[in-house]
């Protein structure tokens, strides 16, 4: 194929799996997850629309270092029928829990659309913008997985993100670390840009990135501090150059962070440091528990579970980046932030959540996609098919509780040893890549199923 | 400064004074953004504001047709013992039970207490306080002065269009 019907091919598939996923996150979107299943989503738009109309950020918290809450029935949704339990939000002022660009975002889309009071902020009013930064992370996956690998890999990237039941749901949540993997994303692809092209202006432009992560929580210091390493770590580079290179990106990143303390500063500086403290002494949750409930559970609230099979494929196509030398940029790109963020993730103890895992999952799949999609000109295809099979039948299995698929368990019981016997035993390359192929697509049109069957009902069946 | 100048490297010559000029800008954004913020909370803040974008009801919200449509599920795990039991009775079939954490009243009084109930499930309390229609008792007595102080995890239980036989018999069946 000429190289440009290929990359005609590859954009218009790129528009093609963008837009399926705006579809599957649009879908139902006001219902799953429930709302009131999380207060944050209303906590965070609050603080927006209190912003705009009080020029005071007021909101839901209960965070002990406000000293004393104002406890109120906001019967948003009809929360209080439904999921919120029957005790009233913890309301305190100023809400300084997080920095505030999520919530100017979603409480400033929702004053655009009418609301002037809390009630008014519903789920499927405050809801609509993440479904752009959905897609925008879609897009995103696909940007920097082309940059380090090619468009193949770039394409099964985008389509992992795009139809991941896990994530279609969870990317829905207003949620700071959303708007942390946008800018995390993002950053690494300037920085990636800066250090092909040479070009200044991507330095800055990844810095800002960084910056802008750090506005939506604090959690994004994990950008900064990734973009420092891999700019510090460069290979034939003089230490001089390093250096500034490093200074300016962490002075230009951090500064948004010391912002945030402006912006503490000009409500209640001593309410600010008290809250700081009561997020840092959160418990300190470094034990071997919690590295195995996020190796092997995919949360959506504390309690919620969405089993899915392609987080676990993440980790250990991670495991395998890493064991594998010479893939630097793979490395800095993929790796790197994983572990980066691992360290954050670890320290702020937030291994009960679901939404705090939410930042591990584009690199995740990213390492999926580029193990798969190597797969697939490789000769020996074991290891990928295996990597295949485990989240189709997850995801199989899912489905199975939602539909009569009594009659396939058969085809699934036989099948299975005999897929893996086939590429075991079986060698004929161009059969073995059509099968190989099919068994990927077979798992994306799993998720793509899954997710049509999310109704609320199943939703709140399934675990 | 000629001799800060020719000892600096080359890169801190191209980086030193990217980085001083936008720390110069920062610092101009990051004042404006303090007094900005500080003015407009000065400007836009009152309590009546802070009560009214907490408490008002969404015009966009479903109004209950009675107060058996909508109730508050679960009880106030926090309350500490602070809070009672609206039971509303709509007709023979249909009764909504709501349990109200006390704290979030300013005035703990029956007509508050059965006031909030109502603008969080959505429906107007005037004809249950007010004309009569509706019989309300407070753990099986009957509630004449709605301005009265609630006690503590009361079972407040409002009927409409019950004669006092039935409510007695309801009563009898649930003891």
């Amino acid at each position: 194929m000429p190289k440009t019907t290929k990359t005609i091919v590859s954009i218009g598939t790129a528009v093609l799996i963008s837009i399926l996923g705006f579809y599957l996150r649009y879908k139902n979107h006001t219902l799953v997850p429930l709302p009131g299943e999380s207060t944050d989503e209303y906590s965070y738009s609050w603080v927006g629309l209190s912003l705009i109309e009080l020029g005071l950020p007021v909101s839901r918290s209960g965070l002990t270092g406000y000293g004393g809450n104002d406890y109120r029935y906001i019967n948003v949704d009809r929360i209080f029928s439904t999921t919120a339990g029957g005790s009233p939000l913890e309301i305190n002022q100023p809400w300084l829990d997080h920095p505030p660009l999520l919530s100017l975002i979603t409480g400033g889309y929702a004053y655009l659309s009418g609301a002037r009071v809390f009630e008014d902020a519903t789920a499927r009013v405050i809801r609509k913008p993440l479904l752009l930064f959905g897609v925008t992370t879609i897009i995103l996956v696909g940007v920097l997985t082309y940059q380090l690998v090619g468009a193949a890999a770039a394409l099964l990237a985008m389509a992992l993100l795009a139809t991941s039941p896990l994530v279609t749901v969870t990317s829905r949540m207003i949620q700071g670390e959303n708007g942390v993997i946008a800018a995390f994303l993002a950053s690494l692809i300037f920085l990636s840009s800066y250090l092909t092209k040479k070009k200044k202006i991507f330095l800055w432009l990844a810095a800002l990135a960084a910056g802008v992560g750090l506005l939506f929580k604090v959690s994004g210091i994990a950008v900064a501090v990734c973009g420092a390493i891999i700019l510090f770590s460069q290979e034939n580079k003089k230490m001089a150059l390093k250096f500034w290179e490093t200074a300016l990106f962490l002075t230009i990143s951090l500064s948004f962070l010391a912002l945030f303390f402006v912006y503490g500063a000009a409500f209640d500086w001593s309410t600010f440091v008290i809250v700081w403290q009561s997020n840092s002494t959160r418990p300190y949750d470094i034990g071997f528990g919690s590295l195995l409930d996020l190796l092997t559970t995919t949360k959506i609230t504390v309690s919620k579970r969405l089993t899915e099979g392609w987080p676990l494929v993440g980790w250990i196509s991670v495991f395998l980046l890493l064991a594998v030398e010479k893939r630097r940029k793979l490395f800095s790109f993929v790796v790197l932030p994983v572990l980066v963020y691992l360290i954050i993730f670890l320290l702020m103890g937030g291994s009960a959540y679901g939404w705090y895992r939410l930042p591990f999952i584009p690199f995740l799949f990213i390492a999926v996609a580029v193990i798969l999609t190597e797969g697939v000109s490789s000769a020996e295809k074991l290891l990928p098919v295996v990597l295949t099979l485990i989240p189709l039948g997850m995801t199989v299995h899912k489905l199975s509780e939602a539909h009569r698929l009594a009659a396939i368990i058969p085809f699934w019981r036989y099948g299975l040893p005999a897929v893996i016997g086939w590429f075991l035993f079986v060698k004929r390359i161009r059969l073995n890549r059509f099968l190989y192929v099919a068994l990927i697509l077979a798992a994306l049109a799993a998720n793509v199923w899954l997710n049509l069957s999310l109704t609320p009902e199943f939703y709140l069946k399934i675990n | 400064m000629s001799c800060y100048t020719t000892n600096m490297s080359k890169e801190a010559r191209v980086f030193l004074p990217q980085i001083l000029w936008y720390s110069a800008i920062w610092l101009v954004v990051a004042s404006a953004l303090f007094l900005i913020l500080r003015y407009r909370r000065s400007t836009l803040y009152s309590k009546e504001k802070y009560e009214a974008l907490l408490t008002t009801v969404s015009d966009k919200r479903q109004k209950a047709t009675d107060p058996c449509q909508f109730f508050i599920a679960g009880d106030p795990v926090n309350a500490n013992g602070n809070f009672a039991k609206a039971i509303f009775y709509c007709d023979k079939q249909r009764k909504a039970v709501s349990t109200l954490d006390l704290s979030v009243l300013t005035t703990p009084d029956y007509r508050s207490m059965l006031e909030e109930v109502g603008r969080i499930n959505g429906f107007s309390t005037e004809e249950i306080v007010k004309d009569g229609s509706w019989k309300c008792f407070d753990d099986q007595e009957q509630i004449f002065n709605f301005s009265d102080k609630i006690k503590l995890k009361s079972r407040v239980e409002c009927f409409f269009n019950f004669t006092d036989g039935e409510i007695r018999t309801l009563y009898a069946e649930n003891n």
